[in-house]
């Protein structure tokens, strides 16, 4: 939807209701996953983009 | 019958008053039609008759909208109005605006029903579907004045409908051009039968035109990076409905119309207040338990202290984002990011569900 909308700048995050982090995940691994998604949002930042461009996190969602 | 008492809108060359050099006179009006009006009066016949002309010049218009305006509406009270045509602009931009704005206000000032005449690249137009008026009309015209003609014509039929108080049909039926509403309407099938006749129709080749066209959406001007990001200050925005307990801002669960800023100074993490979740697009649980979320601060206030970015702003902006209208939501994050920029944040991180 980002995308139709044309956002410049989009990360990937986890699920609609939590996009940063994962309540099934333990406390530090939910930590670790937020942290990894403001990680690549903070890079898209110091990107050069020239129109809407998808940055996926390094990382693997498993929330079912 | 007595006749529709009309007032035509022109700019000041099409008032006979002068060009370029004369594009700063001030409101003016005459009795009766001048100029296209004298046509227009041709082919609007008996139905109506233009009792008064007001014109404006371009530069002057747009440098004192609300006085010209409100010059405009003492007119149209003082005369009886009951109709406003205005133009047509074709692509001139700033008389397109100022036929856009007349036609605006007294439309919605005076509740009479107005019908102008655009070029579908003339600024004006975007004016015109921004204030989506359900009473005013504006119809595409040629880029020059060469299609003068064709233009009174097709305005003069329409007043003519408006006059006889016909039923108006929708853009398509009508010729005007659209402003970004639904209508309802109610049709002997159902939506199914419809939605699987367009699929069908599509499938095979056939031409079919959609109930609900999607918006054409613009491309977003795409913002430099940030240099440093050592040396920026960043803000985070949400429109997952984290707010502050009790609504104190009165959101609503859809189609907001506000935004919000709250203080998260002194806060290492969202868990460390009080917070309501309010949004009626998904399962809040999750957020309520821990707004971080949404408003990632924790993780933030983390990277800030280890120098990933220089500072996070003291607030927080938000507004619960379900099912918000595109042209509603263009204006918020307009006026977010001007706030923003005047607190000096140079990034922002906008969380959305």
């Amino acid at each position: 939807m980002a995308m139709q909308l044309k956002v410049n700048r989009i990360v990937t995050g986890t699920k609609i209701p939590h996009p940063c982090g994962d309540p099934n995940l333990p406390t530090e691994a939910d930590r670790a996953l937020r942290r990894a998604i403001i990680q690549c949002s903070l890079s898209a930042l110091q990107r050069e983009v020239k129109g809407p461009t998808l940055f996926v996190p390094d990382v693997t969602f498993t929330s079912g | 019958m007595s006749k529709v008492r009309v007032m035509h809108y022109v700019n000041q060359f099409f008032a006979g008053i002068g060009g370029e050099a004369k594009a700063d006179v001030p409101f003016g009006c005459f009795p009766g039609p001048v100029g296209p009006g004298k046509r227009l009066q041709e082919l609007l016949g008996d139905s109506a008759e233009i009792v008064v002309t007001v014109y404006c010049g371009d530069d002057y218009f747009s440098k004192h909208l609300d006085e010209t305006v409100a010059a405009i509406l003492q007119t149209a009270r003082e005369q009886n109005i009951q109709l406003l045509v205005a133009g047509p602009a074709f692509a001139s931009g700033r008389y397109g605006f100022a036929c856009a704005e007349v036609c605006h206000a007294v439309s919605s000032t005076l509740g009479l029903n107005c019908v102008t005449g655009l070029h579908l690249e003339n600024p004006g137009v975007e004016t015109y579907q921004q204030y989506k008026d359900r009473m005013v009309y504006a119809f595409p015209t040629t880029e020059e004045a060469l299609g003068m003609g064709a233009a009174l014509s097709t305005m003069a039929r329409f007043v003519s409908r408006l006059t006889a108080e016909a039923s108006i049909g929708t853009p398509a039926e009508e010729g005007y051009i659209p402003r970004g509403f639904r209508l309802d309407k109610v049709k002997s099938d159902n939506g199914a039968a419809r939605a699987v006749r367009l699929l069908l129709d599509k499938i095979g080749g056939r031409t079919f035109v959609s109930e609900i066209p999607v918006e054409n959406i613009e491309a977003i001007p795409v913002s430099p990076p940030i240099g440093d990001l050592r040396k920026a200050c960043l803000a985070l925005i949400t429109t997952s409905g984290v707010i502050p307990p009790g609504n104190p801002d009165g959101f609503r669960g859809f189609q907001n119309v506000r935004w919000g800023k709250y203080s998260i100074e002194g806060l290492n993490s969202m868990l460390d207040a009080n917070w309501d979740v309010l949004h009626g697009g998904y399962n809040t649980d999750a957020m309520k338990k821990n707004p971080n979320y949404g408003v990632p601060l924790d993780i933030c206030r983390e990277m800030e202290r280890e120098g990933v970015f220089r500072k996070l702003y003291s607030h927080f902006y938000g507004t619960p984002g379900a099912r918000g209208l595109l042209s509603v939501m263009h204006q918020l994050g307009n006026d977010m990011a001007f706030e923003m920029k005047s607190n000096g944040v140079e990034g922002a991180l906008l969380v959305s569900t």
